[in-house]
C-alpha cells in the first residue's frame, strides 16, 4: 500500500475521529479548578506570603527593618575623628611654638604631649 | 508560538486569567490526544483537564527551550501512560475487555460530540483499531496522522531521533494495516 493510501485508509479516519471540537466549558473547567492553585513562580511565592501576612503589616516591617540597617551600621562605624585631625584641633589651640621649642604656655598634659 | 510565550510570561507575572488564552489554543489537541489513547470522551476530558493543571503547576519549570505544545504534548503523553498504567490492574486498557465488562452501558461513556463525519459505526472501529495497537505504535500514530505533527516534533515529544519517529511509524502502520485487515476479514 503506498503512502497516500495508507493515509486514506487510516490517517485521514483518524484526524476525523480526535477532531474534537473546541469547548468553552472545558476551559471555564480547567480555569475553575485553577482558581483553588497558587500561582506558579516567585511571584506566586510572593503572593502566597502575602496572602499569609496581613497587607499592613509590610510597611510596618519594611521600616523595621530599615531601622534595624540603620542602627547596625551606626553602631559598627569606626569612629571619624583621627589623631590628624586631634592634632590640627590642638594646634589651633595652642599658640605657635618656636622651632625646635617647647611650647610656652600650655597645661602639664600638653606638655607632655608635646614631648611624646 | 510567540503568542504561547507572551501567555506564560503573563501567568507567570501573576494573571491567571491569561492560561484560559492557554488552554483555548490547545484543549483541542490536548483532549484530541486523550481521546485516541484513553477510548472515551468522559477520561478523556478528565485527563486533558489534569494534564492542563499539572502544567499550569509545572508553568514555572517551563523554560521556553522548547515550544509550549511540545512541552504540554510531552505531559499530555507521560499522564496517558501513567492512566494506562493504573488502567491495566483493572483490565481496561483493551478496548476488547471494556466492552466486555460494559456491554451496552459502554456507548454512553463513548458518546463523543460528533467533530468529524465519521458515522458512529466507523469511529467504534478506529478506537477498536486504535486501542489493539501497542502502545506506543498507538502513540506516535495518534500524534502523526491524529494531530498532524511533524517529524521534529514528533522526535522531541517522544524523546528520539528522526530515524527512530519514522521506524515507530512505520510499524505503527503496518501494524494498524494488519489489524484492520484481521478485522475486515
Amino acid at each position: 500500500m503506498t503512502d497516500e493510501k495508507e493515509r486514506e485508509a487510516i490517517g485521514r479516519p483518524l484526524a476525523d475521529l480526535l477532531n474534537v471540537a473546541p469547548d468553552e466549558r472545558f476551559v471555564a473547567g480547567v480555569m475553575a479548578r485553577i482558581e483553588v492553585l497558587p500561582v506558579p513562580g516567585w511571584r506566586g511565592w510572593l503572593r502566597r506570603l502575602e496572602e499569609r501576612i496581613p497587607g499592613w503589616l509590610y510597611p510596618e516591617l519594611g521600616m523595621a527593618v530599615a531601622a534595624f540597617l540603620v542602627f547596625l551600621a551606626a553602631a559598627f562605624q569606626p569612629i571619624p575623628v583621627s589623631a590628624d585631625i586631634l592634632l590640627v584641633d590642638r594646634l589651633e589651640r595652642s599658640p605657635a611654638p618656636a622651632e625646635g621649642l617647647l611650647p610656652a604656655t600650655g597645661t602639664e598634659e600638653e606638655l607632655l604631649w608635646w614631648t611624646e | 508560538m510567540e503568542e504561547d510565550l507572551e501567555l506564560v510570561q503573563q501567568v507567570r507575572a501573576g494573571a491567571r486569567q491569561a492560561y484560559a488564552g492557554l488552554v483555548r489554543r490547545h484543549q483541542a489537541r490536548v483532549r484530541g490526544y486523550c481521546l485516541g489513547v484513553l477510548g472515551n470522551a468522559a477520561d478523556a476530558d478528565d485527563a486533558a483537564q489534569e494534564i492542563f493543571l499539572k502544567a499550569y503547576r509545572g508553568l514555572a519549570g517551563f523554560r521556553g527551550g522548547a515550544r509550549f505544545s511540545t512541552w504540554l504534548c510531552r505531559i499530555a503523553i507521560n499522564h496517558c501512560r501513567d492512566l494506562l498504567r493504573k488502567r491495566a490492574g483493572r483490565r481496561e486498557e483493551s478496548w476488547d475487555a471494556l466492552i466486555e465488562a460494559e456491554g451496552e452501558g459502554l456507548e454512553a461513556r463513548t458518546a463523543v460530540p460528533p467533530a468529524g463525519r465519521l458515522s458512529e459505526e466507523r469511529r467504534r472501529q478506529l478506537y477498536r483499531l486504535l486501542a489493539a495497537l501497542p502502545a506506543g505504535a498507538r502513540e506516535v500514530l495518534i500524534l502523526r496522522e491524529g494531530q498532524g505533527l511533524r517529524y521534529e516534533e514528533i522526535a522531541a515529544v517522544l524523546g528520539c531521533s528522526l530515524d527512530g519517529v519514522k521506524a515507530r511509524l512505520k510499524r505503527a502502520r503496518q501494524a494498524a494495516r494488519e489489524r484492520k485487515e484481521a478485522r475486515d476479514d
